[in-house]
């Protein structure tokens, strides 16, 4: 029996389509420009075409609906909360009353407002991570991250840092369930009793995991040097990312539906 | 040619190894062996550089570990792989891994392409080009870390206890892919092990004992003398031990025997006398 299954693709969905075809970076980009964008626009009309556009997009990519909606699960919590708090706590004309709560039109608006922006903002991102393998996107973090040389940002050794530790997070999955066995052969139980008993009683699973990470480190250092890694001068790579006619338009098309967005908010 | 000059070694004030001499000539395998911290993972360290020799030296085809000009050469040279599989693989994707070498060595895509197709084809691995590397099974990692090794083409392969951590199905294939490499590529081999089938393969037989040189021939004389054998940590072939027990309660049996071949006709000699 497993209890960590499926870990190490991500929220990865592999399956062919245009969408899961282009490349990281216009994907990232993209995604961070229509974010800034969807946080910028006040109007609740102007949510409507990021609607349909995030519509489209998930239509292209073959994401199956289920895996799309399943997404918005862990913020479903702070959703409602923000929700109810814009809809009571926002002041200006009075639409009805419930008991002593006031609902305003202002705050009806508000909360659908943000309501909107978190679901926009859960559905890009996971679009992002669907459609892109974690290598792709630490590959197209390191392209990027170029771009910000001259601010001596470490591109190569953050995007090393980053696909080392997507490589070793099945790993250690691996490692805790081995532990976690172990340790429950000899009689520990794990997130039983009271609060502060159960985070004790994950005290045995943690303190060899870590020490087992920090062994695991060094080994991996060793084997690293021992293949002439000397950080990113002078490395080159097997594969290069390339921008082919289908990620410029992709660039062009994310461009002009932000441009028409905003010069409609202008007229 | 890699050559081990007066050799010592010492973590702070732990001594490891006491004025060492040796010589691996191009064209060899050489089986290294002694009991656990016998000072073997230290001397393979030696090898690449990893760790430089507090006195004496170590020369890579001439060149000395401890200058800093040549560590590189040196690394590409000394092909190394470790005991645990999961701690020397580096990426996420089987054939990204295999680059990873080649990548450091700064080698044009096309070239690391050609390399990569070639190892993967040697050692078999096509069908998993483009697997995650920790759905592999134990055995599969560590011919990924052999082949991350070879695509940098070294001249000399050394392993550490490659075999220890793998089920006896996976140790054979690996034996089988270092014994092609050995005999088609010409790759010579330093090969760390406990195992005595694993040491037959050797050409010749390195032991280490409390930091000295402590035996150095074939595995032949290596396994003429049993109390040799064990001071290193390694177990008799089960037919020499059956001989050695045989020998022990009064059989006049000629010593060492390897095969249950050898035995039978031995066996068969004596009976015929009597």
């Amino acid at each position: 029996m497993s209890y960590f299954p499926n870990v190490g693709m991500g929220t990865f969905i592999p399956v062919d389509s245009i969408v899961h075809r282009i490349d990281p970076r216009v994907k990232i980009v993209s995604v961070l420009l229509l974010l800034v964008f969807l946080f910028v626009s006040k109007n609740l009309l102007h949510l409507m075409p990021y609607m349909v556009f995030t519509g489209i997009l998930f239509y292209l990519s073959k994401i199956p609906i289920k895996a799309v909606l399943k997404g918005l699960k862990p913020i479903l919590f702070l959703l409602l909360f923000a929700f109810l708090f814009q809809i009571f706590f926002t002041p200006g004309t009075v639409w009805f009353k419930i008991g002593f709560l006031a609902v305003t039109k202002e705050g009806v608006n508000m909360a659908l407002l943000i309501g909107l922006r978190l679901v926009l903002l859960v559905f890009l991102t996971n679009l992002l991570t669907f459609t892109t393998s974690p290598v792709s996107i630490t590959d197209g973090m390191e392209e990027l991250l170029k771009f910000f040389k001259f601010l001596k940002v470490p591109s190569h050794e953050i995007a090393m840092t980053m696909s080392i530790s997507l490589r070793f997070i099945p790993t250690l999955f691996e490692e805790a369930e081995r532990i976690m066995k172990a340790q429950m052969a000899r009689g520990a139980e794990f997130g039983t009793g009271r609060f502060l008993e159960r985070i004790r009683s994950y005290i045995p699973l943690v303190i060899p995991l870590f020490i087992g990470v920090f062994r695991k480190a060094e080994e991996l250092a060793i084997a690293m040097e021992s293949r002439c890694y000397k950080g990113g001068e002078g490395r080159t790579r097997l594969k290069k990312l390339k921008l082919e006619a289908r990620d410029y338009i992709a660039m062009v098309i994310v461009i002009l539906f932000l441009v028409a967005n905003v010069m409609w908010g202008w007229f | 040619m890699i050559k081990l000059i007066d050799v010592s070694f010492s973590y702070g004030d732990r001594e490891i190894f006491d004025g060492i001499n040796m010589e691996i000539g191009d064209g060899e395998w050489v089986a290294l062996v002694g009991a656990n911290g016998s000072g073997k993972s230290t001397l393979i360290k030696l090898l690449n550089g990893l760790l430089v020799p507090t006195k004496g030296r170590v020369l890579i085809d001439g060149m000395d570990t401890r200058d800093e000009g040549n560590v590189w050469e040196i690394r590409r040279r000394v092909g190394v792989v470790f005991q645990n599989p999961d701690t020397q693989i580096v990426a996420s994707i089987v054939e990204d891994d295999i680059a990873f070498g080649p990548e450091n060595l700064g080698l044009a895509p096309e070239e690391i392409r050609e390399r990569v197709e070639q190892v993967l084809k040697v050692l078999r691995l096509e069908p998993f080009r483009s697997s995650p590397t920790y759905a592999l099974s134990g055995g599969q990692k560590q011919k990924l870390a052999i082949a991350g090794v070879l695509a940098m083409k070294p001249r000399y392969l050394v392993l550490d206890e490659p075999t220890s951590m793998l089920d006896p199905p996976s140790r054979r294939d690996i034996n089988k892919i270092i014994k092609f490499l050995y005999d088609k590529e010409k790759i010579t081999v330093v090969y760390s092990t406990h195992n005595p089938e694993e040491i037959f393969y050797a050409t010749r037989v390195i032991a280490l004992s409390k930091g000295t040189l402590f035996f150095n021939g074939t595995p032949w004389e290596f396994f003429s003398n049993p109390e040799r054998v064990w001071k290193c940590g390694v177990k008799l072939p089960i037919i020499t031990h059956l001989c050695y027990k045989l020998k022990k309660r009064g059989l006049d049996l000629s010593f060492p025997i390897f095969s249950p071949k050898e035995l039978a006709e031995e066996l068969w000699r004596l009976k015929s006398k009597m």
